[in-house]
Protein backbone atom coordinates (compact mmCIF):
# COMPACT_ATOMS: atom_id res chain seq x y z
CA UNK A 1 0.00 0.00 0.00
CA UNK A 2 1.64 3.35 -1.18
CA UNK A 3 0.58 5.64 1.93
CA UNK A 4 0.39 9.32 0.98
CA UNK A 5 2.53 11.80 1.19
CA UNK A 6 2.48 14.41 4.43
CA UNK A 7 3.94 17.52 4.25
CA UNK A 8 4.92 19.92 6.59
CA UNK A 9 4.36 22.67 4.97
CA UNK A 10 2.21 24.07 2.35
CA UNK A 11 4.97 24.96 0.19
CA UNK A 12 7.16 22.36 0.36
CA UNK A 13 7.26 19.50 -2.04
CA UNK A 14 4.76 21.63 -4.75
CA UNK A 15 7.12 22.57 -7.31
CA UNK A 16 5.78 25.56 -8.95
CA UNK A 17 3.56 26.61 -5.97
CA UNK A 18 3.59 30.17 -6.22
CA UNK A 19 3.46 31.28 -1.90
CA UNK A 20 0.14 32.71 -1.25
CA UNK A 21 -1.64 31.71 -4.40
CA UNK A 22 -2.83 28.54 -3.21
CA UNK A 23 -3.67 28.93 0.48
CA UNK A 24 -6.74 29.83 2.18
CA UNK A 25 -6.02 33.65 2.91
CA UNK A 26 -6.76 33.48 6.75
CA UNK A 27 -3.97 30.76 7.21
CA UNK A 28 -1.83 32.78 4.75
CA UNK A 29 -1.94 36.21 5.28
CA UNK A 30 -0.42 38.87 3.54
CA UNK A 31 1.51 39.67 7.22
CA UNK A 32 2.33 35.58 7.28
CA UNK A 33 6.40 35.23 8.61
CA UNK A 34 8.04 32.58 9.50
CA UNK A 35 10.78 30.15 8.65
CA UNK A 36 10.08 27.26 5.42
CA UNK A 37 9.26 23.91 7.49
CA UNK A 38 8.26 26.20 10.57
CA UNK A 39 5.35 25.71 12.37
CA UNK A 40 5.83 29.15 14.19
CA UNK A 41 3.95 31.94 12.01
CA UNK A 42 2.84 35.18 13.26
CA UNK A 43 -0.31 36.22 11.26
CA UNK A 44 -0.67 39.77 10.70
CA UNK A 45 -4.33 40.93 9.48
CA UNK A 46 -4.91 41.93 6.10
CA UNK A 47 -4.53 46.49 5.84
CA UNK A 48 -7.97 47.42 6.78
CA UNK A 49 -8.76 49.89 4.35
CA UNK A 50 -8.95 46.15 2.28
CA UNK A 51 -11.57 44.54 4.69
CA UNK A 52 -13.33 47.54 5.66
CA UNK A 53 -15.95 47.17 2.59
CA UNK A 54 -16.06 43.40 3.87
CA UNK A 55 -17.24 44.56 7.25
CA UNK A 56 -19.82 47.48 5.99
CA UNK A 57 -21.48 45.12 3.67
CA UNK A 58 -22.57 43.22 7.23
CA UNK A 59 -22.58 46.29 9.97
CA UNK A 60 -24.91 48.19 7.42
CA UNK A 61 -27.54 46.04 7.22
CA UNK A 62 -28.18 45.98 10.89
CA UNK A 63 -25.15 43.12 11.91
CA UNK A 64 -23.31 44.45 15.11
CA UNK A 65 -19.51 43.79 14.77
CA UNK A 66 -18.01 42.29 17.57
CA UNK A 67 -14.15 43.40 17.58
CA UNK A 68 -13.13 42.22 20.88
CA UNK A 69 -13.56 39.63 23.46
CA UNK A 70 -15.19 41.78 25.56
CA UNK A 71 -17.51 42.71 22.83
CA UNK A 72 -18.27 38.71 21.87
CA UNK A 73 -19.00 37.91 25.84
CA UNK A 74 -21.47 40.73 26.22
CA UNK A 75 -23.25 39.15 23.53
CA UNK A 76 -23.22 36.40 25.00
CA UNK A 77 -24.04 37.36 28.31
CA UNK A 78 -28.58 37.94 27.04
CA UNK A 79 -29.06 34.30 26.97
CA UNK A 80 -33.05 34.77 26.39
CA UNK A 81 -33.63 34.22 23.53
CA UNK A 82 -31.93 33.61 19.67
CA UNK A 83 -28.44 34.68 18.67
CA UNK A 84 -27.24 34.53 15.46
CA UNK A 85 -22.91 34.84 14.82
CA UNK A 86 -21.89 35.35 11.02
CA UNK A 87 -17.73 34.19 11.13
CA UNK A 88 -17.02 36.49 8.24
CA UNK A 89 -13.83 36.10 5.96
CA UNK A 90 -11.80 37.97 3.10
CA UNK A 91 -12.26 34.68 0.94
CA UNK A 92 -14.29 34.39 -2.01
CA UNK A 93 -17.05 32.61 -0.70
CA UNK A 94 -17.78 34.84 2.11
CA UNK A 95 -18.32 37.77 -1.13
CA UNK A 96 -20.01 35.16 -2.83
CA UNK A 97 -21.65 33.23 -0.86
CA UNK A 98 -21.87 34.19 3.14
CA UNK A 99 -22.67 37.68 3.29
CA UNK A 100 -24.88 37.81 0.51
CA UNK A 101 -27.10 34.96 1.83
CA UNK A 102 -26.98 35.54 5.33
CA UNK A 103 -27.97 39.64 4.59
CA UNK A 104 -31.17 37.72 2.57
CA UNK A 105 -31.99 35.48 5.21
CA UNK A 106 -32.36 38.24 7.69
CA UNK A 107 -34.83 39.52 5.55
CA UNK A 108 -36.96 36.57 6.36
CA UNK A 109 -40.31 37.40 8.51
CA UNK A 110 -39.13 34.75 11.31
CA UNK A 111 -35.21 36.20 12.44
CA UNK A 112 -33.05 35.88 15.74
CA UNK A 113 -32.95 38.13 18.49
CA UNK A 114 -29.76 39.40 17.84
CA UNK A 115 -27.48 39.29 15.09
CA UNK A 116 -23.75 39.80 15.24
CA UNK A 117 -20.55 39.14 13.45
CA UNK A 118 -16.53 38.67 13.79
CA UNK A 119 -13.73 38.73 10.87
CA UNK A 120 -11.63 35.55 10.90
CA UNK A 121 -7.87 36.60 10.41
CA UNK A 122 -8.75 40.56 11.55
CA UNK A 123 -10.06 40.29 14.24
CA UNK A 124 -8.46 37.37 16.14
CA UNK A 125 -9.63 37.99 19.48
CA UNK A 126 -13.15 38.21 19.06
CA UNK A 127 -13.30 35.46 16.77
CA UNK A 128 -11.35 33.00 18.90
CA UNK A 129 -13.96 33.91 21.98
CA UNK A 130 -17.21 32.91 19.28
CA UNK A 131 -15.35 29.80 18.63
CA UNK A 132 -14.64 29.01 22.32
CA UNK A 133 -19.14 29.31 21.94
CA UNK A 134 -19.15 26.80 19.42
CA UNK A 135 -17.64 24.59 21.46
CA UNK A 136 -15.85 21.13 19.83
CA UNK A 137 -16.80 22.39 16.67
CA UNK A 138 -13.67 22.40 14.32
CA UNK A 139 -12.71 26.55 12.81
CA UNK A 140 -14.02 27.44 9.71
CA UNK A 141 -14.37 31.04 7.97
CA UNK A 142 -16.78 31.71 6.61
CA UNK A 143 -19.01 30.24 8.88
CA UNK A 144 -22.64 31.00 10.99
CA UNK A 145 -23.75 29.56 14.39
CA UNK A 146 -27.16 29.86 15.63
CA UNK A 147 -27.53 30.04 19.69
CA UNK A 148 -30.71 29.89 21.65
CA UNK A 149 -30.35 29.75 25.31
CA UNK A 150 -26.71 30.44 25.13
CA UNK A 151 -26.85 26.98 23.11
CA UNK A 152 -25.26 26.31 19.98
CA UNK A 153 -28.33 24.43 17.93
CA UNK A 154 -27.22 25.03 14.21
CA UNK A 155 -23.95 25.87 12.61
CA UNK A 156 -23.30 26.29 8.99
CA UNK A 157 -19.50 25.08 8.04
CA UNK A 158 -17.46 26.77 5.65
CA UNK A 159 -17.88 23.73 2.93
CA UNK A 160 -21.93 24.29 2.83
CA UNK A 161 -20.97 27.78 1.80
CA UNK A 162 -17.74 27.08 -0.63
CA UNK A 163 -19.56 27.07 -4.23
CA UNK A 164 -23.05 27.57 -3.47
CA UNK A 165 -25.18 30.83 -4.37
CA UNK A 166 -26.59 32.97 -2.00
CA UNK A 167 -30.48 31.85 -2.42
CA UNK A 168 -29.25 28.40 -1.15
CA UNK A 169 -27.12 28.80 1.66
CA UNK A 170 -30.05 31.66 2.91
CA UNK A 171 -32.73 28.87 2.39
CA UNK A 172 -30.86 26.91 4.50
CA UNK A 173 -30.19 30.29 7.72
CA UNK A 174 -34.32 30.47 6.92
CA UNK A 175 -35.35 27.07 7.72
CA UNK A 176 -32.46 27.15 10.98
CA UNK A 177 -34.35 30.58 11.92
CA UNK A 178 -37.91 28.67 11.80
CA UNK A 179 -36.68 25.93 13.44
CA UNK A 180 -35.04 27.90 16.52
CA UNK A 181 -36.50 31.46 16.63
CA UNK A 182 -39.80 33.22 17.12
CA UNK A 183 -41.90 35.32 14.35
CA UNK A 184 -41.87 38.77 15.72
CA UNK A 185 -45.13 40.27 16.88
CA UNK A 186 -46.65 42.71 15.21
CA UNK B 1 -9.87 38.83 -3.60
CA UNK B 2 -9.88 35.30 -1.39
CA UNK B 3 -8.45 32.23 -3.35
CA UNK B 4 -6.56 32.20 -6.42
CA UNK B 5 -7.38 29.59 -8.60
CA UNK B 6 -4.93 29.89 -11.40
CA UNK B 7 -5.81 26.86 -13.73
CA UNK B 8 -6.25 24.34 -10.96
CA UNK B 9 -9.29 22.92 -11.81
CA UNK B 10 -12.81 23.43 -10.82
CA UNK B 11 -12.28 22.02 -7.45
CA UNK B 12 -9.39 24.35 -6.53
CA UNK B 13 -10.55 25.92 -3.12
CA UNK B 14 -13.93 23.59 -1.94
CA UNK B 15 -13.82 21.24 0.55
CA UNK B 16 -13.70 17.42 -0.87
CA UNK B 17 -13.73 13.81 0.33
CA UNK B 18 -11.37 11.56 -1.19
CA UNK B 19 -11.97 7.36 -0.74
CA UNK B 20 -8.83 5.85 -1.53
CA UNK B 21 -8.68 1.75 -2.40
CA UNK B 22 -6.68 1.74 1.00
CA UNK B 23 -8.60 2.18 4.55
CA UNK B 24 -7.70 5.65 4.52
CA UNK B 25 -10.61 9.07 3.61
CA UNK B 26 -9.25 11.86 3.31
CA UNK B 27 -11.74 15.63 3.64
CA UNK B 28 -9.51 18.27 3.03
CA UNK B 29 -9.66 21.49 0.66
CA UNK B 30 -8.43 20.65 -2.95
CA UNK B 31 -5.26 22.26 -4.10
CA UNK B 32 -4.51 20.33 -6.89
CA UNK B 33 -6.23 16.98 -8.83
CA UNK B 34 -4.56 15.59 -12.10
CA UNK B 35 -3.92 11.87 -13.43
CA UNK B 36 -1.10 11.34 -10.97
CA UNK B 37 -2.16 12.68 -7.40
CA UNK B 38 -4.76 14.85 -5.49
CA UNK B 39 -2.86 17.34 -3.27
CA UNK B 40 -5.45 18.72 0.05
CA UNK B 41 -4.53 21.20 1.99
CA UNK B 42 -5.71 21.27 5.73
CA UNK B 43 -7.05 17.83 5.46
CA UNK B 44 -8.12 15.42 8.03
CA UNK B 45 -8.41 11.66 7.11
CA UNK B 46 -10.41 8.47 8.49
CA UNK B 47 -8.56 5.22 8.90
CA UNK B 48 -10.48 2.87 9.68
CA UNK B 49 -9.72 0.86 12.93
CA UNK B 50 -11.65 -1.72 15.01
CA UNK B 51 -13.95 -0.31 17.15
CA UNK B 52 -13.19 3.14 15.79
CA UNK B 53 -15.68 5.05 14.05
CA UNK B 54 -17.19 3.98 10.52
CA UNK B 55 -16.24 5.96 7.66
CA UNK B 56 -20.21 6.85 7.69
CA UNK B 57 -19.90 7.99 10.88
CA UNK B 58 -16.73 9.99 10.39
CA UNK B 59 -18.76 11.29 7.30
CA UNK B 60 -21.53 12.60 9.24
CA UNK B 61 -20.15 14.32 11.56
CA UNK B 62 -17.68 15.73 9.02
CA UNK B 63 -21.19 17.23 6.71
CA UNK B 64 -22.24 18.81 9.99
CA UNK B 65 -19.13 20.17 11.59
CA UNK B 66 -16.23 19.98 9.07
CA UNK B 67 -13.00 18.51 9.63
CA UNK B 68 -10.05 19.64 12.14
CA UNK B 69 -7.43 20.35 9.63
CA UNK B 70 -4.56 18.09 11.26
CA UNK B 71 -2.26 17.90 7.88
CA UNK B 72 -1.46 21.26 6.18
CA UNK B 73 -1.10 19.19 2.94
CA UNK B 74 -1.91 16.12 1.83
CA UNK B 75 -1.12 14.20 -1.63
CA UNK B 76 -2.76 11.00 -2.67
CA UNK B 77 -1.85 8.92 -5.91
CA UNK B 78 -4.26 9.22 -7.54
CA UNK B 79 -4.54 5.41 -8.41
CA UNK B 80 -5.46 4.80 -5.00
CA UNK B 81 -8.60 7.32 -5.40
CA UNK B 82 -11.96 5.37 -6.17
CA UNK B 83 -14.04 8.58 -5.78
CA UNK B 84 -13.42 12.24 -5.17
CA UNK B 85 -16.48 14.42 -4.30
CA UNK B 86 -17.63 17.86 -2.66
CA UNK B 87 -18.24 17.17 0.67
CA UNK B 88 -21.38 19.63 0.77
CA UNK B 89 -22.87 17.16 -2.09
CA UNK B 90 -22.94 14.39 0.78
CA UNK B 91 -24.43 16.76 2.74
CA UNK B 92 -27.41 17.45 0.49
CA UNK B 93 -27.65 14.80 -1.42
Amino acid sequence: MTRAILTPTATDRLPGTTLGASIHPEHRSPGTVGRRGSKEKTEMPYPEEMVAPMRRELSDNGVSELKSAEEVDVFFEEQTGTGFVIVNSVCGCAAGGARPGALLALQSEVCPDRVATVFAGQDTEATARVREKFGDVPPSSPSMGLFSGGELVWYLPRHMIEGRDPQSIAFEIVAAFEAHCQKAEG
Amino acid sequence: MGTFHDDHGDLHGITVVVETSTDLLYVGRCHEENDNRVVLHDADLHEKTPGGPTREEYLDKAMRFGVWAKMPTVVIPRPEVIRLCRLVDLATG
